[in-house]
């Protein structure tokens, strides 16, 4: 079901985010483009649901989805490897590093979604199922506007991508809402030096508190940093300040 | 050919200008209990009227809307049950997606059944978009949730030596021993609602009655020439009539101007419901590709046009001209129904919007009188020769 190239200690494994590969092309580019180490390899998968494909019916958790991933992985790599992912895409790594945390030298968490911090009757995260596109947009972007004529300017095959995108995402992140209430109960296994990265203007959580929380819950060393000038979905916002940051983390934890 | 009378039961003072969305969001401190009393008199009282007519009556399901404040069928139909003597009661549908239990329709279904010795019609139901967020119902593989729902309720309206367990892939139940069981046997009849053809295919195929509503003439054909290929396909033979419905708008009166009237009046259901784009465009409610044309109206337009905002303020001569209405004095609507059933090749069930906004009962029962005096015996006359 997923397959990826052979890998090794200085490759860099990249799970995208709700919108999917094509959201994340510039981040991805970005990253290639300022490898900091000889023989970086960038391996980005698209995830199975997000174009459209027919997935098995059974196939409707990320908790299911990671030993999928992980049988991936166990394939392609004998020894860890540094990951790297933005929202779905983390939370997705959670899972998988909760499950063998001896799989992951580094991780990099982007606006990680997957875990619940706030009380029953406040949403973690925004219900974009709820939302306008104008609403959407707020919620997700820095610069709703910019965002919004962005997307006006999607040719057909980006917005079915988009469509389908968002169909994945309904179907693995419906209820509960983006985050799997047990994941949390078994955070401290993830042992790796992790660092966790948001925008200063991320209103789609509840509060920017929840990733400081967030990251209290790992059983290892983690680092928190903060990108000015994105919302959300950080990897489109500020591909080029996000791949530094990412880059500078990793280069001392090969 | 039996005709079942039908209204939403709408909530209808609201100004819709002042709200983004008239379903989901309006809060319900719109709603006033004291008027929704009289209301659901009201509307109660048409149905009644309706049995004591020699018409049957058709409920519906709806949450979190002012277009339809009826969020339990069953509660409906079994007020009915007891009320009326006569008429078939029909529930188009339960919305068996976005339920949890169907274990628990299949007792629900089984009572009314029983009370109204022998009355009830069921229907099942995806569900329409803008119920997924009240329901907090997963979209994704909704119709495959729902299949598995109907053949669990068929299960257990037919298991009568003891108790079954059941672990599909959406439904885990042990011990379903439901008491009562219905009193049609095998089980009520039961029709499924639709507007797309693939749905009529899979009813066709399971030789449930399909319905199709508002969809004019020529979508009517569309989905009722699918049923009938997949019905021949699976079962060796064409269906019967009666395995075939289509619901209009409905007025009719001695005087061919009062029923025009009359009909614009019924036009109001089409005209008030606005719901917000997010909550009809949901992704894996309709198909990818689809619902790219329907992001691409939002980014470029802000909104997303009805796909029946073209019926909302059209003139009920065009309205009766597509087939979407049926209007005028009771000759007429007998022609007009007659060139509908040929130009979709015959169907056993006319399903009648007859009310909607703030038409009063005194408005609505003489056309419902006249659907039944005079329209329904000459409808079927015809038919007959």
């Amino acid at each position: 079901m997923i397959t990826l190239p052979e890998l090794d200690r200085d490759s860099l494994l990249f799970l995208h985010g709700d919108d999917g590969p094509f959201a994340a092309e510039p981040f991805v580019e970005a990253l290639r483009a300022g490898r900091a180490w000889a023989d970086a390899k960038v391996v980005a998968p698209t995830c199975p649901g997000w174009v459209g494909e027919k997935i098995p019916i059974w196939l409707r958790t990320v908790d299911q989805l990671s030993y999928h991933y992980l049988d991936a992985l166990e394939r392609s790599t004998s020894g860890p490897v540094m990951a790297v992912g933005a929202a779905f895409g983390a939370w997705l790594l959670l899972e998988m590093a909760t499950k063998q945390p001896l799989a992951f030298s580094a991780l990099v968490l982007i606006s990680p979604v997957g875990v619940k911090t706030t009380n029953r009757e406040t949403a973690q995260f925004s219900d974009l199922f709820a939302c306008d596109i104008a609403d959407r947009a707020a919620a997700l972007y820095a610069d709703p506007a910019g965002a919004l004529q962005r997307l006006a300017l999607l040719d057909d095959p980006q917005l079915l991508g988009l469509a389908s995108a968002q169909e994945a995402v309904a179907r693995f992140g419906w209820e509960p809402y983006l985050h799997n209430p047990l994941l949390r109960h078994r955070l401290h296994r993830v042992t790796c030096p992790t660092a966790i990265i948001h925008g200063t203007e991320d209103r789609f959580v509840a509060s920017l508190d929840y990733y400081r929380r967030l990251a209290a819950l790992f059983g290892g060393p983690t680092s928190l940093f903060a990108i000015e000038g994105a919302g959300h979905r950080v990897e489109e916002e500020q591909p080029t300040a996000l791949s530094r940051c990412v880059l500078d983390f990793l280069r001392d934890r090969r | 050919m039996r005709a079942f009378v039908f209204t939403e039961m709408q909530y209808p003072f609201v100004d819709e200008d002042a709200h983004e969305s008239v379903r989901v969001t309006l809060p319900n401190e719109i709603y006033d209990p004291q008027v929704g009393h009289e209301l659901y008199k009201r509307y109660f009282d048409l149905y009644e009227r309706a049995d004591r007519y020699g018409l049957d009556i058709m409920l519906n399901e709806h949450h979190s809307t002012a277009t339809c404040v009826e969020p339990a069928v069953p509660l409906t139909m079994s007020i009915l049950a007891r009320t009326t003597k006569n008429a078939r009661i029909l529930a188009l549908g339960n919305p068996v997606a976005n339920r949890r239990d169907p274990v628990r329709i299949a007792e629900e279904m089984a009572m009314v059944d029983v009370i109204s010795g022998g009355r009830a019609e069921v229907g099942f139901v995806r569900g329409v978009a803008q119920e997924i967020s009240p329901a907090n119902s997963n979209p994704v593989l909704m119709k495959e949730r729902m299949w598995e729902a109907v053949d669990l309720i068929v299960k257990a309206w037919t298991t009568h030596d003891g108790p079954f367990s059941w672990e599909g892939e959406f439904f885990h139940q042990r011990q379903v021993n439901i008491w009562p069981r219905p009193l049609q046997q095998p089980h009520p009849p039961i029709w499924i609602p639709t507007q797309t053809a693939s749905t009529a295919r899979e009813t066709a195929e399971r030789g449930y009655t399909v319905a199709t509503i508002l969809n004019g003439a020529e979508g009517c054909s569309r989905i009722f020439d699918a049923y009938r290929e997949s019905f021949v396909a699976t079962h060796g033979a064409e269906p019967a009539p009666d395995k075939l419905a289509y619901l209009g708008l409905v007025f009719v009166a001695a005087k061919r101007r009062d029923a025009l009237e009359g009909a614009r009046a019924v036009q109001w259901y089409i005209q008030h419901n606005k719901v917000a784009p997010q909550f009809v465009n949901v992704p894996g409610y309709f198909d990818a590709a689809t619902r790219a044309k329907m992001l691409r109206a939002q980014y470029e337009t802000g909104s997303l046009p009805s796909p029946i905002a073209h019926l909302a303020w059209a003139s009920i001569e065009e309205l009766v001209e597509g087939g979407f209405c049926f209007a005028g004095e009771p000759d007429e609507v007998v022609e007009q129904l007659l060139s509908f059933h040929a130009r979709v090749g015959g169907f056993g069930n006319w399903l009648a919007l007859v009310q909607a906004g703030t038409m009063e009962t005194d408005l609505v029962a003489p056309s419902m009188e006249l659907m039944a005096a005079e329209v329904l015996p000459a409808l079927n006359r015809e038919l007959d020769s």
